[in-house]
């Protein structure tokens, strides 16, 4: 994989606004056909493989880029993918840098009522932003393609863990976290 | 926050050029210390952002002047950047207007502005506009901070110490 092609462009201005969408809960609930966010992630959680185990969550901050741009090559596919923020307010963390990010994209509610970033595939540069910050406060977050295949889920409490059923997926994000020496928590 | 030009942020210094600026400050001021290493842990960078706001900020207007970006293109994202500049009302690229003028009030934007300086590894250069304190960070992670008084210098080492920054040489 070329990491260059996936660099953001020097230039300010979008050649396309981003097609991202921040819901609320509710608004998800009705993204996934009436099942709640909450119902539908600890489904996906029970029903995905694993891949290899539970991750420390990488601290260094270019990592934590690195990273955000891998699962944006990875996951961001064919499938809508969401990024829901279920916590935060534990670790040092800026509020100021997220809230300025989505008044950019012209989103104004503060993050507890509308937590949920619903992005399309051409919506790389969004998503790295967002995941980025998620890394750099130490959130909790679930990351979920719509289809159900993948399932990323980060812990304040310093891990990371991937889920998928797609095996092809599944060998990539084993090989690529370890190529930045991302280690599992258990070994 | 005002976002500048390097011939704007000229004509705020008396017709000075920015370079020639923070060269002589560089100069004039005494080291605090000695160079010190950058913390590389996300949350370090966060709580030392926070740290120099506190020290710089709460006696007069200060400058964040980003001189150097794209050398660990990899660790670095200009979207998050820009997107954050845009929601200020700010369009153009960083090489046209590379420096933000903080008021004494503004410091949740000088936290997230310096908080990416470090996030994406840049060359940076942040003073107070009286010329009394400098801190010079470089892409190959290092700062050095420099006062011009022995109170400042105390109180900088003091924090910088209680924060846990190791020095360089040590």
């Amino acid at each position: 994989m070329d990491r260059s092609l996936r660099s953001s462009p020097i230039q300010v201005a979008r050649e396309s606004w981003p097609a991202m969408r921040i819901l609320s809960k509710e608004n998800a609930c009705e993204v996934l056909s009436g099942k709640s966010l909450d119902a539908f992630i600890t489904q996906l959680s029970s029903q995905l493989p694993l891949v290899e185990g539970t991750y420390s969550a990488p601290v260094k901050s270019g990592v934590q880029i690195a990273l955000s741009k891998l699962f944006a090559y990875l996951v961001l596919r064919d499938s809508p993918v969401c990024l829901y923020v279920t916590g935060w307010g534990v670790a040092t963390e800026h509020l100021d840098l997220f809230d300025g990010y989505r008044r950019s994209v012209g989103e104004k509610r503060p993050l507890i009522e509308a937590p949920v970033h619903l992005f399309e595939r051409t919506d790389e540069d969004v998503f790295i932003s967002v995941l980025c910050m998620v890394f750099f406060f130490s959130w909790d977050a679930s990351v979920f393609d719509l289809a159900g295949r993948s399932l990323l889920q980060t812990s304040h409490d310093g891990w990371l863990e991937v889920r998928t059923s797609d095996e092809a997926l599944a060998k990539d994000v084993a090989v690529e976290l370890a190529s930045y020496r991302v280690p599992l928590l258990s070994r | 926050m005002k976002i500048l030009t390097k011939e704007n942020a000229s004509e705020m210094l008396g017709g000075k050029s920015l370079d020639t600026f923070v060269g002589q400050l560089s100069n004039r001021l005494r080291q605090v210390g000695d160079a010190y290493s950058t913390p590389r842990d996300s949350g370090a960078k966060t709580a030392l952002s926070r740290l120099f706001a506190y020290l710089l900020l709460r006696k007069s207007s200060v400058c964040v002047y980003v001189s150097g970006w794209g050398v660990w293109g990899s660790s670095e994202n200009l979207d998050l950047f820009y997107g954050y500049r845009r929601s200020l009302g700010e369009n153009r690229p960083l090489i046209d207007a590379p420096v933000h003028l903080f008021e004494r009030t503004e410091g949740g934007a000088f936290i997230s502005i310096l908080c990416m300086v470090f996030y994406f590894v840049w060359d940076a250069w942040v003073f107070d506009v009286e010329g009394k304190a400098l801190v010079r960070i470089s892409h190959d992670e290092w700062l050095e901070v420099r006062a011009n008084d022995d109170e400042a210098i105390k109180e900088f080492a003091a924090e910088l110490g209680k924060y846990g920054m190791p020095l360089l040489a040590r």
